[in-house]
């Protein structure tokens, strides 16, 4: 509807005119990269948090006669640490390694072939993690220790918590990313209306004369901001398409289901779509209230 | 002072003065009444305040005492917000057209319309109309820049009855054409005044109330005087026009 009037306000050869519907191309091409790039983060971090540490490892050292008291055995010790475990929220199930097993992990350091049934070897037992958000590591650590202090917990919780911290940042950033080009590009269709505003004093004093009241003034510029944002819109389309269209056709060649399987790849399309209708639409208002304003308190 | 408006006074300047600053009078105690339906013409010299009054009534400017009722309405008392409806019945050829340069001057005269809503097309067939009588039909493709002083003031007349107000102002409709035009343009004046128009007609030239047999509102040194039809007498006016 609002493309095929006139406009009663020349807005289109401003000279603001002829370059804001590229610096709107470019934003839409940054905030659609942004949030391609934050969503498929959040799904790597949902892939790798549903893999990670879904189990733990306990090492109970075999213990030294002489160091504990004499009433308790390797087995008692074994026992208890195993109801402990079993008993603490969010721990599946516990298994014990077989000496087989453990040697079989220590095969590279230690050579084929040899002799081992003398070496003293500790207890390995696998604990598989039900629900990790029910698991609190460091009280079953404690509790652990408490029962036989040289034993050796390994949950690879830090450095996996580390990882998904730098990836939940990085998420963090491109949505940070995102509002920060919403708000420049409301602040650029803001300035230059207000700008062409006076620039076209004359003209929007006639229209004031013939009987126009602010909205119907103010929808001029509006319907000069979806202009550009069509403009811009589409031109930013057409670059992160293309740069999605690149990114895949890489990604096909390296072993990663980045950008290609088939749920994520729609959402990235969508994104594509969306980032440059929002922009548009955070524009129209835009142009819109800052005129308003503008006739209210400048003009 | 004037307590009830009557609704048949569609304007009323009541014990109206404005100076722009302490040394610069423009009127002092103005009290003019036009009824509705009326033909004035408003004459004074050059620099008397004819622009000024007009510019009272479309509500451009404010007096700095007394009051001034439109439509039964002291304007004071209008809310900013009804302004724009308020001039929506009141057209005005303004002594410099007030086109705009960047539409063609169809689209200038459909302007009004565009402004209350019409939409485009309808504006534009109405406003081919008007471009027709005011025998502009030639033209209307055409920018308001490549037309001569007597063409915008037809475009300006057509774009302020194109919205059938109930006043039409004209401030200085004659200055910039010849005298066959001019009687052409106050013919014009005339049809809108026969259909219930109350028309005001700014101009230097005091002859023109004579030839046209309407009252006078003579403005001269601050002051307003009302001249009747029959009692004005056959005068050049000073710049001798
Ligand atoms: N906004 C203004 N500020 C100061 N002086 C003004 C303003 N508008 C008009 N005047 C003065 O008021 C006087 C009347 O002007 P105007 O109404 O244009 O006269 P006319 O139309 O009869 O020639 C002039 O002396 C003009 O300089
Ligand atoms: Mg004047």
């Amino acid at each position: 509807m609002a493309l095929n009037t006139y406009a009663d306000v020349p807005l289109n050869a401003d000279p603001s005119g002829r370059f804001v519907p590229w610096i709107v191309a470019l934003m839409v091409y940054l905030a659609t990269i942004s949030l391609m790039v934050a969503f498929s983060v959040n799904s790597i971090i949902h892939r790798w948090d549903a893999g990670f540490s879904a189990c733990l490892t306990v090492e109970i050292p075999s213990i030294n006669p002489s160091d504990v008291s004499e009433d308790v055995d390797n087995g008692q010790i074994r026992g208890r640490i195993i109801q402990t475990l079993l008993k603490t929220p969010g721990i599946g199930s516990v298994r014990t390694l077989s000496r087989e097993e453990i040697l079989k992990t220590l095969e590279p350091w230690l050579g084929e072939g040899n002799d081992l049934s003398q070496l003293p070897l500790p207890t390995l037992l696998e604990v598989e993690i039900s629900q990790r958000d029910h698991l609190n590591g460091d009280f079953l650590k404690k509790a652990l220790k408490t029962i036989l202090p040289t034993i050796i917990v390994e949950d690879h919780l830090g450095w996996q918590r580390s990882i998904l911290d730098l990836a939940y940042s990085a998420q963090v950033i491109g949505l940070l990313i995102v509002c920060m080009i919403m708000l420049a590009a409301i602040g650029t269709i803001a300035f230059t209306s207000q700008t062409s505003l006076i620039i076209h004093r004359n003209i929007i004093e006639i229209l004031y004369l013939v009987g126009a009241t602010d909205a119907y003034i103010a929808r001029q510029f509006q319907n000069h901001a979806l202009r550009v944002g069509i403009k811009g819109g589409f031109v930013g389309f057409l670059l992160s398409a293309m740069t999605f269209l690149a990114l895949q056709f890489f990604a096909s060649h390296l072993d990663t289901t980045i950008f290609r399987d088939g749920g994520s790849s729609m959402t990235l399309w969508a994104i594509a779509l969306i980032v440059p209708f929002f922009i548009t639409i955070f524009m129209m208002l835009a142009a819109r209230f800052a005129v308003r304003l503008a006739l209210k308190y400048v003009i | 002072m004037l307590q009830k408006k009557k609704t048949e006074d569609v304007i009323s300047f009541d014990n109206v003065s404005l100076s722009f600053g302490p040394d610069n009078k423009i009127f002092s105690n103005l009290d003019i009444i036009i009824p509705k339906g009326s033909f004035h013409f408003l004459t004074g010299p050059s620099g008397a305040g004819k622009s000024t009054f007009l510019k009272m009534v479309y509500l451009s400017q404010h007096q700095t005492a007394g009051s001034v009722f439109l439509f039964a309405r002291n304007t004071l008392h209008i809310n900013h917000s009804e302004i724009p409806y308020i001039r929506r019945k009141i057209g005005v050829v303004f002594q410099d057209f007030r086109l705009i340069p960047t539409l063609n001057i169809l689209d200038n005269v459909a302007l009004p319309l565009r402004v209350r809503g019409v939409e485009t097309r309808k504006a534009r067939s109405q406003a081919a109309e008007l471009l027709d009588w005011v025998g502009l039909e030639d033209a209307m493709q055409r920018s308001p820049l490549t037309l001569s002083g007597g063409q915008q003031q037809r475009v300006a007349i057509a774009r302020a009855v194109i919205g059938r107000p109930e006043i039409l102002l004209a401030d200085e409709p004659t200055g910039n054409v010849d005298d066959e035009i001019a009687l052409k343009l106050l013919h014009l004046f005339e049809e809108l005044h026969k259909v219930g128009t109350t028309v005001i007609v700014a101009t230097h030239n005091r002859s023109l109330p004579h030839t046209f047999h309407h009252p006078e509102i003579f403005l001269n040194q601050g002051t307003g005087i009302l001249i009747p039809p029959s009692s004005v007498p056959v005068f050049r006016n000073r710049e001798g026009k």
